[in-house]
């Protein structure tokens, strides 16, 4: 595994360099939308909410979208120099190659979950009225989005297993687009739902989690079975 | 001990079909597999490297099957005839993840082959030449004390002089390890010549020559005859025969059995030719 984890890592580091650079201009975007704000009663509750919401929703569409979809970008170079040819000869289990990607997409998505979770923590530290345990509005968008990030990986590693990652990578892009797209309407609908009645946006939350993670299972389960038996 | 072993074993596609090969590697075996383009060795070797699946027959390797030798497969190495790395990685880039990848890898011995080879480390692969792309192919399998190797074309793009420093290498390495044989499939025949001490023919997908070199050497003579002699011979003594314009043959007889003037014997190169392009009475 170590092995297969140094190839990402020279494979994609000037990815994610670019990401990183990325997320730090995002981050003082972000920082920036508090410039100027009072932390008072008088500010219009509704207006920072959607302050919040907006930031929120779009800075973790990028989070969680980049570096889960660095892992297309892994199954396209390893595609082009057929090096599962080569590992797979060397004493490494199909079983590690395959979940190598899961292991990557881990390591690439700590940082972006991290910032985000600072990112709410700054929120109610800016925001003292709001109590961050009984506020339950940060639920659909932790809990969507990291369960979002298993769902991607294991829905790239299944279409990569099946089809040829150079011919199709425009189709397999599409079908990452309509996944990310799903999931930040999602979280919007659980966001929505927790303002109003906390009830349906923690049910909405936890349906949409459970799909994702289910989801998530039945692609790696059949994602793998199929790569047990890829010849190459 | 068996190094390796094929018993019956079998894969069929939609027109071709690897048919019923059984291939076994003893102790300091250099075998030199040949045949024409699809002939079926690269199929072979890649049924014994995983990377496709057996329709029947098995294969063992260190008497173990592909399924039980787990990590143990670490103790063979493949030189597959393209370098499968990113092309973007530099060398000694490379070496960190080879580093990562075998528990045997020795680095010190890389650096060796490197050196010996004249390969540049910080260089990107990419920026190689095809003959120095196959020899750090062959350094690869060389640094991770491997007891089986197999190798599938390694010669292609090296120079004559290159040529003859890996047929030394790959002699030297094989002999001087216990337990240990290599495979080599190359269209330079001269190369296994020198190399290999058993010669394998694979032709339409099946074995139809299994021999040692110092036999096969000793076992046929090409004689070059006129339509007439050729027409007044005993068919029997006919192996193999080879015309260009009906006028001329060439023969393949056994050794010493066809008394004639232009007799000369059969090359490793005369059998293989004969064997696969020429025609039977």
């Amino acid at each position: 595994m170590k092995g297969l984890l140094t190839k990402e890592f020279y494979n994609l580091r000037y990815y994610v360099l670019l990401f990183l650079l990325i997320e730090i201009l995002y981050f003082v975007t972000f920082l920036g939308t508090f410039i100027g704000t009072e932390t008072t009663e008088e500010i219009n509750y509704e207006t920072i909410n959607i302050n919040i919401m907006v930031t929120f929703i779009s800075l973790s569409f990028i989070l969680f979208w980049f570096p889960t979809n660095l892992i297309t970008s892994s199954h396209q170079l390893d595609a082009r120099c057929n090096f599962n040819s080569f590992i797979l000869t060397s004493g490494i289990s199909r079983k590690k190659v395959y979940f190598s990607k899961y292991v990557t997409s881990l390591i690439l998505n700590i940082l972006p979950i991290s910032l985000y979770m600072i990112g709410i923590i700054l929120c109610y530290t800016v925001y003292p009225y709001r109590d961050l345990l009984a506020d339950n509005i940060w639920l659909p968008l932790i809990f969507i989005g990291i369960s979002s990030i298993l769902f991607m990986t294991s829905l790239t590693n299944f279409f990569f297993t099946i089809f040829d990652a150079i011919k199709l990578a425009f189709l397999t892009l599409i079908i990452l687009m309509l996944g990310y797209a799903v999931t930040v309407l999602a979280m919007v609908f659980g966001y929505e739902f927790m303002m109003y009645d906390q009830i349906a946006g923690i049910l909405i939350t936890l349906l949409v989690t459970a799909l994702l993670i289910i989801g998530s299972l039945l692609f790696t389960y059949f994602g793998y079975r199929l790569f047990k038996k890829k010849e190459y | 001990m068996e190094i390796l072993n094929l018993n019956k074993v079998s894969k069929k596609f939609k027109t071709f079909t690897l048919d019923n090969i059984n291939l076994t590697l003893n102790d300091k075996d250099i075998v030199g597999f040949v045949g024409e383009n699809g002939a079926g060795k690269s199929t072979t070797f890649k049924l014994i490297g995983g990377l496709l699946n057996v329709d029947s027959g098995d294969i063992k390797i260190f008497n173990k099957s592909l399924d039980e030798l787990g990590e143990e497969r670490e103790n063979v190495a493949f030189v597959l005839d393209e370098l499968c790395f990113p092309m973007s990685f530099k060398v000694y880039q490379l070496a960190k993840v080879l580093k990562n990848t075998f528990s045997n890898w020795n680095n010190d011995k890389f650096d060796k082959y490197l050196v010996r080879f004249n390969i540049d480390k910080k260089k990107k692969i990419k920026e190689l030449s095809k003959g120095m792309k196959a020899k750090l192919n062959l350094a690869i399998a060389f640094s991770h004390e491997a007891n089986l190797l197999m190798l599938d074309e390694p010669m292609n793009g090296l120079d004559p002089v290159a040529r003859d420093e890996v047929v030394e290498e790959i002699f030297n390495y094989t002999n001087d390890r216990e337990n240990s044989a290599t495979i080599i499939s190359s269209h330079i025949i001269s190369d296994l010549e020198k190399l290999c001490n058993r010669i394998v023919l694979i032709h339409e997908g099946k074995i139809i020559i299994d021999e040692r070199k110092d036999i096969l050497l000793n076992a046929f003579d090409v004689i070059t005859i006129n339509k007439d002699t050729f027409e007044s011979m005993e068919k029997n003594k006919i192996i193999r025969f080879r015309t260009l314009d009906n006028l001329s043959f060439d023969i393949l007889v056994k050794r010493n059995e066809v008394v004639n003037d232009v007799v000369k014997q059969a090359t490793l190169e005369d059998i293989v030719l004969f064997m696969i392009r020429g025609k039977t009475i």
